[in-house]
C-alpha cells in the first residue's frame, strides 16, 4: 500500500472508530498510532505515542487551557449571570423585545469571561427564561435567542475552540483571541437585529417591560463593573503583549477568584465544583489535542494534506469559490457533528489547502469556528437546544426549532460578511506586535 | 452484580483521589503563574523556571482526571448514527468501541512505561530548574491504569447488555 493510500485508510479507520462510539480523542490517538505502526513499525509507533502525548501535555502553550477554564468556572460560581442580565434589563427592558436583547447582551458579556457555550446558555437561561415567561414572551423567541446567544461563547474570547484551533495550526492563541472580538460583537449585533426584526413583524411575541431610572441603570452597572474590568484587563494585556496567553489566563483566574471572594460567593463547595469542572474540561480538551496531533502527524507523513491541496488548487475554481464550498461543507457537517470533533477532523486535512490558496490562517479559523457554531443551535445534535429544552420543559420542540431559524440566518449573514470583509477579523490582530 | 458495583465504587474513589492531586496541580499552576507575572511586571524578576514547572504540572491536570472524566461521560463522542440502531446492535458496536479504547490504553501503558524508564535512565530534566521528567511520565502510566480499569468495566457492561438482549 502506498503512503497516500495508508493515509486514506487511516481516515476511514478514524471514521469507523467514531461510528462505534469511541471518544473522539481516543479514536484520533488509536488511528494515528495504528498508522505509525504501519509506517514505522511497532516500536516507532509506541515511541511517537509517548513522546507526542508527553510533549503536548507538558507544553507551556497548552497551560492556557486550565487557566482560562478556571477563570470561567469561578465566574460561573460567582453568579455574575444574574447581574449581567439585570444590567441588560435596565438598558433595554422597556422596549419591545427588550428582554431578548438583554439576553443577547448579557450572554455576550458572560461569554467574554466564561468561554463555554453550555455554561453560558445554562447560567443565562436560569435567569432569563423565567423573566421572559413573566413578561409573556413567545416560547420560540425566548428559547431561540437564549440558545443562540449562548453559542457566542465559541467565538468571543476566551474560547476553548479557538485554543484547539491554535494548537492544531501552531497559530498564536493571543492573536486568535483578539481576532474573535470584532466578529463576536458583530454576531451579537446581528442576533440583536434578528430580535428587532422579529418583533417588528410579530409585535405580540415580545411585549415591552417597565422603564427603569438612571439610578437603577447605574446601580446595575456598578454590580457588573468588576467583571467587565477583569475582561478588559485580561484581553487588553493580551492585545498589548503585556501578558502571554497563559499569564492572561492566570491573571483572569486570580481576578475571578478575588471577585468571587469579595462578593462572598466562594464557598468550599463552589470552589471544589470550579476545580472539578476545570480539571475535567481541561483533561477532555488536552487529551483531544494530543490525540488529534498524533493523527495529524501521521497524515502529514503520508502526504494526504499535500496531495489534497494540490488537487483542490488545480481545480478550475476561484479560491473564493473553493472557500465558499469549504464553508458550506462545515455548515452542513456542523449540524450533525460536534464542533470540536469537526474542527479536529477537518483542520489537519484542509489546513495546507487553505495556506496554498493564500488565505490567512487566523481568518480561516474564525470563519470555520463561526460556521460550526451553528451546529450548537441546530437539530439534531445542537447542545444548546437540549440545555434550553431542559430549562424550559413546557416549550414545544417545534417552537424551539422555529426559534433557531432567525439566529441561524444571522450566523450565515455574519459568515458572508466576514468572507467579503476579512478586515473585520484581521483588523485588531494587525496591531499586535508578537 | 455486587462485584461490578464494588468495582465502580473503587474506580470512583481512586478517580476522586487523582482529581484531588489535579486540583493541587491546578492551584500550584495558578500561584506560580501569578507570582511570575507580579515578579516580572513589578520587580523585573520573573520566577526562574516558572514556565517549565507550570508545563509539567499541566501533565498532572491533563492526565490524572482521564478516568473520572470517562466515568462522568466527559470525553467528547461523535454520534454518526449509532443511536438509531436497534438496541442489540448498538450494544455490539459500543462493545467494539470499548474494546478498541481498552487496546489503546494497553498500548499507552506500554509506551509510557518504556518512555519513563528511558527518561529515568538518561536523567532527562527540565532546562532551567532541572525537574526530572520521569515522575510525570509515571503519573501518566498510573492514570492510564485507572482509565484502563474503567474502560474494562464499560466493556463488561456492554457485553452484559448484549447478552441480556440475546436472552430477551
Amino acid at each position: 500500500m502506498s503512503m497516500f493510500n495508508a493515509g486514506i485508510a487511516g481516515i476511514v479507520l478514524l471514521i469507523l472508530f467514531f461510528f462505534v462510539g469511541m471518544p473522539v480523542s481516543f479514536a484520533f490517538a488509536l488511528a494515528g498510532v495504528l498508522g505509525f505502526f504501519y509506517v514505522g513499525g511497532i516500536e516507532g509507533g509506541l515511541s511517537i505515542l509517548a513522546i507526542e502525548t508527553f510533549s503536548n501535555f507538558s507544553s507551556y502553550g497548552l497551560t492556557v487551557i486550565p487557566m482560562f477554564v478556571f477563570m470561567g468556572s469561578l465566574t460561573f460560581a460567582g453568579g455574575i449571570s444574574a447581574k449581567l442580565f439585570d444590567f441588560g434589563f435596565t438598558l433595554f427592558g422597556r422596549i419591545r423585545g427588550g428582554l431578548a436583547l438583554s439576553t443577547v447582551a448579557a450572554c455576550a458579556a458572560f461569554a467574554a469571561v466564561c468561554g463555554s457555550t453550555a455554561a453560558t446558555a445554562a447560567a443565562m437561561g436560569k435567569v432569563a427564561l423565567p423573566e421572559m415567561k413573566r413578561y409573556k414572551y413567545g416560547d420560540s423567541i425566548a428559547t431561540g435567542c437564549l440558545a443562540a446567544s449562548g453559542s457566542l461563547g465559541i467565538l468571543i474570547p476566551p474560547s476553548a475552540t479557538l485554543i484547539v484551533y491554535a494548537m492544531l495550526t501552531e497559530q498564536s492563541v493571543g492573536k486568535l483571541f483578539i481576532a474573535g472580538v470584532l466578529p463576536g460583537l458583530l454576531l451579537a449585533a446581528l442576533f440583536a437585529l434578528a430580535v428587532i426584526l422579529w418583533c417588528f413583524y410579530d409585535p405580540d411575541i415580545a411585549p415591552p417591560g417597565p422603564a427603569t431610572s438612571i439610578k437603577q441603570k447605574l446601580i446595575a452597572f456598578a454590580k457588573v463593573s468588576d467583571t467587565l474590568i477583569l475582561f478588559f484587563v485580561v484581553m487588553g494585556g493580551l492585545f498589548t503583549g503585556w501578558f502571554t496567553p497563559t499569564q492572561a489566563g492566570a491573571a483572569g483566574a486570580a481576578g475571578a477568584l478575588i471577585i468571587t471572594l469579595v462578593r462572598r460567593k466562594l464557598t468550599w463547595r463552589a470552589l471544589l465544583e470550579a476545580f472539578e469542572d476545570t480539571i475535567k474540561t481541561s483533561c477532555m480538551i488536552m487529551v483531544l489535542i494530543a490525540g488529534a496531533l498524533i493523527f495529524s502527524r501521521f497524515l502529514a507523513v503520508t502526504g494526504v494534506p499535500r496531495v489534497l491541496s494540490d488537487w483542490i488548487g488545480g481545480l478550475p475554481l476561484s479560491p473564493f469559490t473553493i472557500m465558499a464550498l469549504i464553508v458550506l461543507f462545515h455548515f452542513v457537517a456542523g449540524t450533525v457533528l460536534d464542533s470540536f470533533g469537526l474542527i479536529l477532523l477537518t483542520v489537519p486535512v484542509l489546513y495546507s489547502t487553505i495556506l496554498k490558496l493564500g488565505f490567512d490562517p487566523i481568518w480561516y479559523g474564525i470563519i470555520i469556528i463561526l460556521v460550526v457554531e451553528m451546529g450548537v443551535i441546530s437539530p439534531p445534535e445542537g447542545l444548546n437546544i437540549w440545555i434550553v429544552r431542559g430549562l424550559a420543559p413546557d416549550a414545544p420542540m417545534q417552537s424551539i426549532f422555529k426559534g433557531m431559524i432567525p439566529f441561524c440566518l444571522a450566523i450565515l449573514v455574519c459568515a458572508v460578511l466576514l468572507m467579503i470583509f476579512p478586515q473585520i477579523v484581521l483588523f485588531l490582530p494587525s496591531f499586535m506586535s508578537y | 452484580m455486587k462485584t461490578e458495583k464494588g468495582s465502580v465504587i473503587f474506580a470512583r474513589r481512586w478517580g476522586g483521589r487523582f482529581n484531588f492531586v489535579a486540583y493541587g496541580a491546578c492551584s500550584l499552576m495558578l500561584c506560580l503563574s501569578v507570582i511570575d507575572i507580579l515578579g516580572a511586571k513589578l520587580f523585573a524578576w520573573p520566577l526562574p523556571g516558572a514556565a517549565d514547572v507550570v508545563g509539567l504540572l499541566a501533565v498532572l491536570v491533563a492526565a490524572l482526571p482521564i478516568a473520572s472524566t470517562e466515568l462522568s461521560g466527559g470525553h467528547v463522542r461523535l454520534d454518526l448514527g449509532l443511536v438509531y440502531l436497534p438496541k442489540r446492535m448498538k450494544a455490539f458496536f459500543q462493545g467494539v468501541g470499548n474494546a478498541l479504547s481498552v487496546a489503546l490504553f494497553v498500548l499507552m501503558i506500554i509506551a509510557f512505561t518504556k518512555y519513563g524508564i528511558n527518561m529515568q535512565k538518561t536523567g532527562e530534566a527540565s532546562m532551567t530548574v532541572a525537574v526530572p521528567f520521569y515522575p510525570f511520565v509515571y503519573a501518566i502510566v498510573i492514570s492510564c491504569l485507572l482509565a484502563l480499569f474503567v474502560l474494562i468495566l464499560e466493556l463488561k457492561r456492554s457485553v452484559k447488555t448484549e447478552k441480556e438482549d440475546d436472552k430477551a
